[in-house]
């Protein structure tokens, strides 16, 4: 890998989500300190990281369907 | 089947109906959905590997469950109209609204192209890893991940927050 190839932002999503190795890492944080329109790109995918994360999190909050608990009893008689 | 598979089993529960949620036509057409998978996954215990990735598994067969629909019907099960768009699916529990920056995700995520919006889910949404996501999908790790960059960028443009 070239030392001075482009950040990828897929490169930027593995190092937010801890994919890179020692060296990998260290490269990217390299860029970011120089680089504040990166810094900045990888705040955004981190705030569309966290909601996503909280994405839907109403329907977790739903009470399951009566149909799918008796379904399971049902099944364990 | 053991009370204690059965409970880890009502515990994906939720996950599913989320996921369904977002791929079906609407929250009806999503518990049927998991309905059928339930049905499904309980006919196959006997195949389930206990030391394997129970929650992993369920997932696939909700998957093939939407597949099947939408090899059945011949066109995606998913609704693509404006008016969907612009009012996203309420909770059923609750009259509140989530917030409008999670409004406006939600309405770019529906908007995603049904392939898009299933990598983002399972991996955004429900944390799998990218190999858990391309085993339940059946395709290589490689087209999960360009699929999931397809699907951040098109987000990125219609959620830019």
């Amino acid at each position: 890998m070239k030392n001075r190839r482009a950040i990828t932002d897929d490169d930027l999503q593995d190092y937010i989500e801890g994919r890179l190795d020692e060296a990998a890492r260290r490269r990217v944080e390299e860029q970011l300190a120089r680089d504040p329109r990166l810094a900045e790109e990888v705040a955004r995918l981190r705030r569309q990281a966290s909601k996503l994360q909280e994405f839907g999190k109403r329907v977790l909050d739903e009470p399951i369907p009566q149909e799918m608990l008796d379904l399971i009893d049902k099944f364990t008689k | 089947m053991t009370d204690a598979l059965k409970a880890k089993i009502i515990e994906q529960i939720p996950g599913l109906r989320r996921f369904a949620r977002y791929l079906a036509r609407d929250a009806d057409h999503a518990d049927d959905l998991v309905q059928e998978t339930l049905i499904r996954a309980l006919g196959a215990l006997p195949q389930l590997d206990p030391a394997g990735n129970l929650r992993a598994w369920l997932f696939t067969i909700l998957q093939n469950v939407l597949r099947g629909e939408w090899r059945r019907r011949r066109r995606s099960p998913v609704r693509h109209d404006v008016a969907f768009d612009s009012a996203p699916e309420p909770a059923r529990s609750g009259g509140q609204l989530e917030s409008a920056s999670l409004a406006e995700l939600a309405a770019a995520i529906r908007r995603l192209p049904p392939r898009f919006r299933e990598v983002l889910m399972l991996c955004g949404v429900e944390g799998f890893d990218y190999e858990e996501a391309a085993a339940i999908l059946g395709v290589p790790v490689g087209t999960v991940r360009s699929r999931l960059s397809r699907a951040r960028t098109m987000l990125k443009e219609w959620a830019p927050q």
